[in-house]
């Protein structure tokens, strides 16, 4: 029988050990990668990215990765007006939007709100990938 | 061949895989070459439909990269799957994070997933043979041995253009 010790143990280990966050690219192209504890239904880490904008604001983003796989549940993004329905209910209310592309992304201008900014796509992207048949 | 697409069994799938197929559209196939080798840091997705698996079970080959800064580990994907159903019969996954059902722990490796049975087909995924990792270049080349180890023929035209360069 488990003790709340192991639980207290095993569940900031997982959290600590899976979600890493990664500086990546140069001076003229600056990111940063977020590679969460989550998975895709297939198994598949989903990562979310950091970019810095042109007019000074921050985008977080998951660089269209959830419509991608949705279409694996032929689920077409942009092209199934059910679907984009279902997308809207969940982004309303939150601080996400839907790019063209099925890009599901968050600006930000403070770096204090980048936390609940990154909070919110991470729901939005559970959510909207999880619209495919379990 | 009668296909049950969400039940299909591993001689149909690799019957599938392994029955000569072709680009509906040609052009698209220049396309998506060209696409891939003059490629920046914008994200990518490219597609071209296949024939030759009978006229229910059209296939489509997808050429997915997500936006790269510059120093980044080359991250793409590239599958196949029915058209209409989008159940994926193959798919290359380079420089993804995977973890099998049975795993603890999700690792970052090249990894491909083949149509599996069960009802979730794709949830299995593994590690690239030596001989495979050694045939993974530049994503160009990584299609180009994708398309040749489908059976999806390409167009002499392509590689003719290619040498001259």
């Amino acid at each position: 029988m488990l003790n709340m010790n192991q639980i207290d143990t095993a569940s900031s280990a997982w959290v600590n050990t899976d979600e890493k966050i990664r500086k990546v690219g140069d001076e003229q192209h600056p990111a940063y990668i977020i590679e969460t504890p989550y998975f895709q239904y297939n198994g598949d880490g989903i990562d979310l990215r950091v970019y810095p904008q042109l007019d000074g604001r921050i985008k977080l983003t998951d660089n269209a990765m959830t419509a991608f796989e949705l279409k694996f549940l032929n689920l077409k993004v942009g092209h199934d007006s059910q679907l984009d329905l279902h997308i809207k209910q969940i982004i309303s209310g939150t601080s996400v939007k839907i790019g063209t592309d099925g890009e599901l992304y968050c600006l930000v201008s403070h770096i204090a709100d980048v936390s609940h900014a990154k909070h919110e796509l991470m729901q939005v992207v559970l959510a909207v990938g999880g619209l495919g048949p379990i | 061949m009668k296909l049950v697409h969400d039940n299909l069994t591993q001689a149909q799938v690799e019957w599938i895989l392994r029955v000569q197929k072709s680009f509906v559209d040609p052009k698209q196939v220049d396309y998506i070459f060209e696409r891939i080798k003059h490629q920046g840091f914008t994200r990518m997705t490219l597609d071209a439909d296949v024939t030759g698996v009978g006229s229910d079970n059209q296939l489509i080959v997808e050429f997915f990269r997500q936006r790269d800064a510059k120093e980044l580990r080359p991250k793409y994907t590239i599958s196949l799957r029915f058209k209409t159903y989008g159940l994926q019969l193959l798919r290359l996954d380079i420089g993804g994070r995977h973890k099998n059902p049975d795993e603890r722990n999700v690792r970052t490796y090249n990894h491909i997933h083949l149509y599996g049975p069960g009802k979730k087909h794709d949830l299995r995924a593994r590690k690239l043979t030596v001989n495979e990792q050694q045939r993974i270049g530049s994503p160009e080349d990584t299609f180009i041995d994708f398309l040749k180890q489908t059976n999806i023929d390409i167009r002499r035209n392509y590689f003719a253009k290619h040498e001259s360069n």
